[in-house]
């Protein structure tokens, strides 16, 4: 149950006390606002509530902070509430249809990426060469030369933090803003958030994750890839494509009796189809769990599925990605865009692991960092995101889809005892594209060997928050979900 | 060239004068490269056997699996180099005699073991770097096939190159810097190591008496220099340069003379080795998104 409060101002701002959790929220979206109405909110606490204002710490797409929001609602009396209409007039829309969230899983050295140290001490800069970018003055290393080429594309964030040093607890943070361990709720992840406030369309799910696998190491999954304690149905719908382009549905592999591997093959898909349709009755069809269902509506819908081939792409656009599991995952994310999934999550393996039998080469460099960067991690990334943003752009689909790429931390600025580097939770960077993104920038900056932020450090909620709100999940909407209720929005990118 | 013990300030102009020149120099004409597969999977390590004179090298498998192929040229044939193997294994080398042969097994969570095999009395000989994290990186086997020497991280945050005998007995650091040394390839005769290094500040080629003395700098370019190899007959080395932004297979003198470029590719170009014959190179190189193995000869560069 949540109660609504509008306050009226040279704009407006809509407040929220969830009674529930007695945490409150604001926002500025039409749509919630509608939403608001439609679910009879209460305003009898008005006075009260003014008064708690602190205790919102969010930051809107606007620009209007807790502060604006305490000052706003100390000097204006009741009276001054605007009405609905006034609201939806200065509301703000969504500022995109798609979120394209890629992880790094594993976690990229920083220092050998996008923010070098070159002139920091040889143990700490390591051995790469730094290169000029389109940017004045910002350079990067040497083995993303194609990115750097591009940096009038993208924003570049150079101070995130994060507050767990393993790799399932951070990948927990990055995916929900929140921690995990034994006894702790688990949070819903972000696409799962955006599933659950979009709904469920027909044919593709909300929440599509492109991956091996869950994200996981070689103990266990991360806890926070789905919906968490919301339950499976907000999990992501998981389709693996290999570096043919070649997909694959795990889920219909819980079907008994339908097993449809290759479905990028149309004669195989017919053949599979047809198979599905003579043993699928009503009844099966409800002992289904919502991810078998949904992976059933799926490949009954032609549209939706051709969504999935990737033969219906030039060659040479295919081969712009590179034959790699991670390009061509890229290639079907776009793909989705089109098809205007809302959520699509793009990991780059399954394992976080860089070298261990049965792994799939994750960013987790603890040993060979020099020798895997250069010969193969950093090519495959330099060459199938700058493609992926080519694409993008080239088709306009980046006013509608905010790209953000990212690991779950960095790496020790100061080289580990196995020349290579660790885990480095203090700083690390972030890319992000679209939306309203203004590109061509540098957000933040580490100190002089990239061990701190010397700026503002914006943590995982921040990320959360702002993906959120550019998906118009505000702080309404959040506080409708009971998510997020802190998470500092990134005013900069915009 | 001069040695890394004596001049530094003069060696620097010197190799700085001759990478300008160099680099000034217009591509030696080479003949169009050959493509050797198609697959266009992730490949590396290429190296020849020296009885059937088949190509070795890694390549990704499977999402989770780097193995070692074997391709015959002749026949354009391909197989597994050890069919039953299921973890990754890399960085293969054959002594002249074909008697041994040695690689690196990926035998734990981020581990990796050096192993050696006795061809004829089949005995494996394995190198166990401890115990955690630790990984034994590139090796080269001597031409005899008596000793082998390979890259290991120091303590200090370095990397250095470790000698061992084919039993892999009596080890011995060969190296001993602040630096990471690492790619090292014996000489035909065995008497000289080439390797990367970043005591130049950056990766850059050296070489060096097979006992570790007499350090001297071949190439010296801010972008990186790596992956040297000897030519059959020792007088050239064929190298990879990210000196104009891109990866490019090189080659120039042993003595670190008359760099000339081979390569001219959008894409990368790296793992490059030569044929037996001395004419060409192989290498991988990345063409439309596929990488694939590629053939070039480099007869008219060999002046």
């Amino acid at each position: 149950m949540a109660e609504a409060l509008v306050l009226g101002t040279k704009s407006f701002c809509l407040l929220i006390n969830n009674v529930e959790t007695n945490l409150e929220y604001a926002a500025l979206s039409n749509a919630s606002y509608n939403r608001l109405n439609r679910n009879s909110f209460s305003a009898n606490k008005l006075e009260t509530e003014m008064l708690r204002l602190g205790e919102f710490n969010s930051r809107s797409c606007d620009g209007i902070s807790r502060r604006a929001f305490v000052q706003a609602g100390a000097a204006l009396p009741l009276t001054a509430m605007l009405s609905g209409e006034q609201i939806a007039q200065a509301a703000t829309q969504a500022r995109a249809k798609t979120v394209v969230f890629v992880w790094l899983w594993g976690a990229p050295s920083h220092l050998d990426t996008f923010d070098p140290k070159p002139d920091a001490p040889l143990n700490y800069r390591g051995p790469f060469s730094t290169i000029p970018t389109t940017l004045p003055g910002v350079r990067f290393t040497e083995l993303v030369p194609k990115l750097a080429a591009r940096t009038d594309k993208f924003a570049l964030v150079r101070s995130n933090i994060t507050h767990d040093g393993g790799h399932p607890g951070a990948g927990t943070f990055g995916y929900t803003g929140h921690r995990e361990g034994r006894g702790i709720t688990i949070q819903p992840s972000w696409g799962s958030i955006v599933s659950r406030h979009h709904g469920a369309g027909e044919g593709l799910p909300p929440y599509v994750m492109l991956s091996r696998g869950i994200p996981r190491d070689v103990v266990k999954t991360i806890d926070g890839y789905g919906g968490g304690d919301w339950g499976k149905a907000y999990d992501p719908f998981l389709i693996q494509c290999d570096e043919l382009g070649t997909i694959n549905i795990p889920a219909l592999k819980l079907v008994d009796g339908v097993t449809p591997d290759r479905i990028a093959h149309r004669r195989n898909l017919q053949g599979q189809l047809d198979k599905i349709r003579r043993n699928v009755t009503a009844d099966t069809f409800d002992a289904w769990d919502s991810k078998s269902k949904q992976a059933f509506t799926l490949l009954t819908n032609k549209q939706a599925l051709e969504s999935l081939d990737l033969t219906k792409e030039s060659t040479e656009l295919r081969e712009n990605y590179g034959q790699s599991s991670f390009g061509q995952s890229l290639l079907l994310a776009r793909r989705l865009v089109e098809a205007e999934v809302p959520f699509v999550n793009v990991s780059w393996s399954e394992f976080v692991e860089a070298f261990s039998p049965n792994t799939d080469f994750g960013w987790d460099t603890h040993v060979k960092n020099f020798d895997l960067l250069p010969n193969r991690h950093c090519p495959v990334l330099d060459t199938a995101f700058s493609a992926f943003l080519d694409d993008m752009y080239d088709r306009g689909l980046m006013d509608s889809t905010l790209v953000v790429c990212m690991g779950e931390f960095g790496r020790t600025p100061r080289i580990n005892n196995r020349a290579a580097r660790d885990h480095w939770q203090h700083n690390y960077f972030s890319i992000w594209a679209g939306a309203g993104v203004k590109p061509g920038q540098v957000i933040g900056a580490s100190d002089g060997k990239g061990e701190r932020p010397v700026t503002r450090g914006i943590e995982p909620t921040g990320v959360g928050v702002t993906m959120l709100d550019c998906m118009g999940i505000d702080s309404i909407a959040r506080a409708e979900l009971n998510v997020l209720p802190d998470g500092e929005f990134i005013h900069e990118l915009f | 060239m001069n040695s890394s013990n004596s001049g530094p300030s003069h060696r620097h102009a010197f190799l700085v004068v001759m990478t300008v020149l160099s680099s000034l120099l217009p591509m030696a004409k080479a003949a169009e490269p050959v493509r050797l597969t198609t697959d266009g999977r992730m490949k590396q390590d290429l190296c020849f056997t020296y009885d059937t004179q088949e190509l070795i090298y890694s390549v990704l498998k499977t999402p989770q699996l780097i193995k070692l192929q074997r391709l015959n040229l002749e026949s354009g044939n391909l197989q597994d180099f050890h069919t039953s193997a299921n973890t990754n294994e890399i960085y293969i080398d054959f002594a002249k005699d074909m008697k041994h042969y040695a690689y690196i097994r990926n035998d734990g969570n981020l581990h990796t073991v050096l192993q050696v095999q006795d061809v004829e009395n089949g005995e494996l000989h394995s190198l166990n770097p401890g115990g955690g994290f630790a990984c034994v990186r590139a090796l080269t086997i001597s031409p005899d096939g008596q000793n082998i020497v390979y890259s290991f991280p120091e303590t200090n945050g370095s990397q250095q190159l470790w000698q061992t005998d084919n039993r892999l007995q009596n080890k011995k650091e060969l190296t001993k810097s602040d630096f990471i040394d690492a790619y090292p390839r014996y000489s035909p005769t065995g008497n000289v190591i080439t390797f990367t290094s970043t005591r130049s500040g950056n990766f850059d080629i050296f070489r060096m008496s097979a006992d570790g003395t007499g350090i001297f700098q071949l190439t010296d370019n801010p972008g990186i220099d790596t992956r040297p190899s000897f030519s059959p007959d020792g007088s050239k080395i064929v190298y990879t340069s990210l000196r104009q932004g891109n990866y490019e297979i090189f080659i120039m003198n042993a003595d670190g003379s008359n760099q000339k470029q081979v390569t001219k590719n959008p894409g990368k170009d790296d793992f490059a080795c030569w044929h037996p014959d001395g004419k060409r190179i192989l290498y991988v190189a990345e063409v439309k998104g596929k990488r694939d193995i590629y053939s070039i000869s480099v007869e008219d560069m060999r002046d």
